[in-house]
């Protein structure tokens, strides 16, 4: 039975942190450790999203996924065959332009948010550019490294199996890449989404980074904190649907590795 | 076999002529200034095919100025020295709290990945938790607390750079062979010395992966947090270009952005690969 509680006490020893700080939060301004004007309790906080309602707050949220997920998909359909024949099939031009993709690749997409602007006027198109920007250049260059990383002995192999280059592309080389692609997919979706807050609080008329935006210019200090912690909480559902994406989908790895071994 | 081996010795005789007159060196540097300047003729092309493109009018040259004008306009900027001014003021900003960042998180790393394991298995989840929490989400809260002004510009940059040190010092301590601190420890050594000799260089090359991080990441957040608000810096100059729709300076201050964060990230890259060569040579003496 000790061993039982102490097991269990070693499981939420985390959670016991998190929670403290959650506690003092709430106690905290009550007895004027802070200023409550400025760091409402907790339990104003979730008084203030009762107040906004779970619909609103849905749909705020909703509009930045919509956003996020038309930038990210249209940057890893673009990105990942590029990937592929820039790893792949020419690896010399790969080389070439490595400079220049680098440098290019190292314009932070925030700031280039005003300059799509002017290009493509106010709007949609701009946001939806920036992530983009933001999502394409982590998932290019792990999948060229991706592919440049399969082993030549497995295609060669292959190949004096008689298999042809497409039986190849898609049961060698594209195996052999994936795991290296869902990391450039993780970083990807990590920049976007923090981009995403970002041109939002810029120029936009709804969503999350617009809901901080407007309180913090309303003055409605509570909401600030509710969108914060808001954004949290989706931003780590993000993470979590591709970390399970990535699980769930290369199941190979892991098990050739305990065979080869 | 004949074949092969006279290929061996032929590489081993050249690889000895070329010792002998110290060639290795000059060798490696025209190899370097070649892959240099092969790299650089993609960069200059796509400059050439942008000036083309929009002197011509393939571009729209209102909103794609044509790269001339663009730097034009930045050593225009250059010598009012506007550009320097805000310059300074951003660098200033980010190197005060990426030390900031440094002094406090790097000793904190020490003392919870070494002596304070229980302490840092409680609190790791939730450190993970803050350091998820969006940083442009996290704007007006650092305006509450601090006010606009060069204090909350350095706690936003001490808050994003102190995660990037914080967990890779940790995760630099751990790398560490358990046997040789055991070693040490029956050899007679106190924890002063363990610490000295011990668990401080085996660290380091975690330390300066963090440290990289910490300067890249420092860099790009004080430009976005003077476009969130500032009147001063960078990022606020670059807005205020944006705002009076001077076109070709906003591309020019982009440009300047740009270019000076790959510089950050190729002194940081050499400072790191530095202390990385130092741990694989001191590993092949052992």
């Amino acid at each position: 039975m000790r061993k039982l509680l102490l097991k269990i006490n070693d499981r939420f020893i985390s959670l016991y942190i998190i929670i403290a700080f959650f506690i003092l939060w709430e106690i905290a301004p009550k007895i004027g450790w802070a200023d409550p004007n400025f760091v409402p309790p907790f339990s104003r906080i979730v008084a203030e999203a009762k107040k906004l309602t779970f619909f609103q707050l849905f749909i705020e949220a909703s509009v930045s996924l919509k956003r996020i997920f038309i930038g990210f998909t249209a940057a890893s359909l673009i990105a990942l065959p590029v990937g592929f024949v820039l790893g792949g099939a020419f690896p010399k031009l790969e080389k070439f332009l490595k400079s220049l993709l680098k440098f290019l690749s190292q314009i932070p997409p925030f700031i280039l948010f005003p300059v799509f602007v002017v290009v493509f006027g106010i709007g949609e198109k701009g946001i939806y550019t920036v992530i983009f920007w933001s999502a394409f250049w982590p998932v290019m260059f792990t999948t060229v490294a991706g592919v440049q990383s399969v082993d030549p002995l497995l295609i060669k192999s292959a190949r004096s199996m008689g298999a042809n280059n497409i039986t190849i592309f898609f049961k060698v080389i594209i195996p052999g890449a994936l795991s290296s692609i869902f990391t450039g997919m993780k970083t990807g979706m990590t920049m976007s989404f923090m981009m995403l807050i970002g041109t939002e609080t810029l120029g936009a008329d709804s969503g999350l980074g617009w809901l901080i935006h407007n309180s913090q210019s309303m003055g409605f200090i509570p909401r600030i904190y509710l969108a914060v912690i808001l954004i949290a909480v989706i931003g780590l559902a993000v993470n979590y649907t591709i970390q399970w994406l990535e699980e769930n989908i290369i199941t190979w790895k892991e098990a050739g590795h305990d065979k080869a071994i | 076999m004949i074949k092969q081996y006279s290929y061996t010795k032929l590489a081993r005789e050249n690889g000895e002529t070329l010792k002998k007159f110290n060639m290795v060196p000059i060798i490696n540097f025209f190899k370097k200034v070649n892959s240099v300047l092969y790299g650089s003729i993609a960069i200059i092309l796509f400059f050439l095919l942008w000036e083309v493109a929009s002197t011509y009018g393939l571009l729209p040259s209102s909103v794609i100025p044509p790269p001339t004008k663009v730097i034009a306009a930045l050593a225009t900027s250059v010598k009012s020295g506007e550009l320097i001014y805000h310059m300074r003021i951003s660098l200033f900003r980010a190197l005060w709290g990426f030390l900031l960042a440094a002094v406090i998180s790097i000793p904190m790393g020490f003392l919870l990945g070494t002596f304070f394991k229980t302490f840092e298995k409680a609190l790791l989840p939730f450190l993970r938790m803050l350091e998820k929490l969006n940083p442009f989400a996290l704007f007006p809260v650092f305006m509450i607390l601090f006010g606009i002004g060069n204090l909350e510009k350095i706690a936003i940059i001490f808050w994003v750079a102190q995660w990037p040190l914080l967990f890779n010092t940790i995760a630099g301590t751990r790398s560490i062979e358990p046997n040789m601190i055991k070693a040490a420890r029956s050899m007679g050594a106190n924890k002063k010395v363990l610490f000295f000799k011990v668990i401080l260089p085996a660290a380091v090359p975690g330390i300066f992966t963090g440290v990289k991080i910490a300067a890249q990441v420092s860099f790009f957040m004080i430009v976005a947090s003077e476009m969130a608000g500032s009147s001063q810096g960078l990022g606020w100059y670059y807005l205020s270009c944006s705002q009076s729709y001077h076109v070709p300076l906003m591309y020019g201050i982009i440009l300047f952005i740009t270019v000076l964060s790959v510089i950050i990230n190729l002194l940081f890259t050499r400072l790191e690969k530095h202390f990385l060569v130092w741990k694989e040579t001191s590993f092949q003496h052992n």
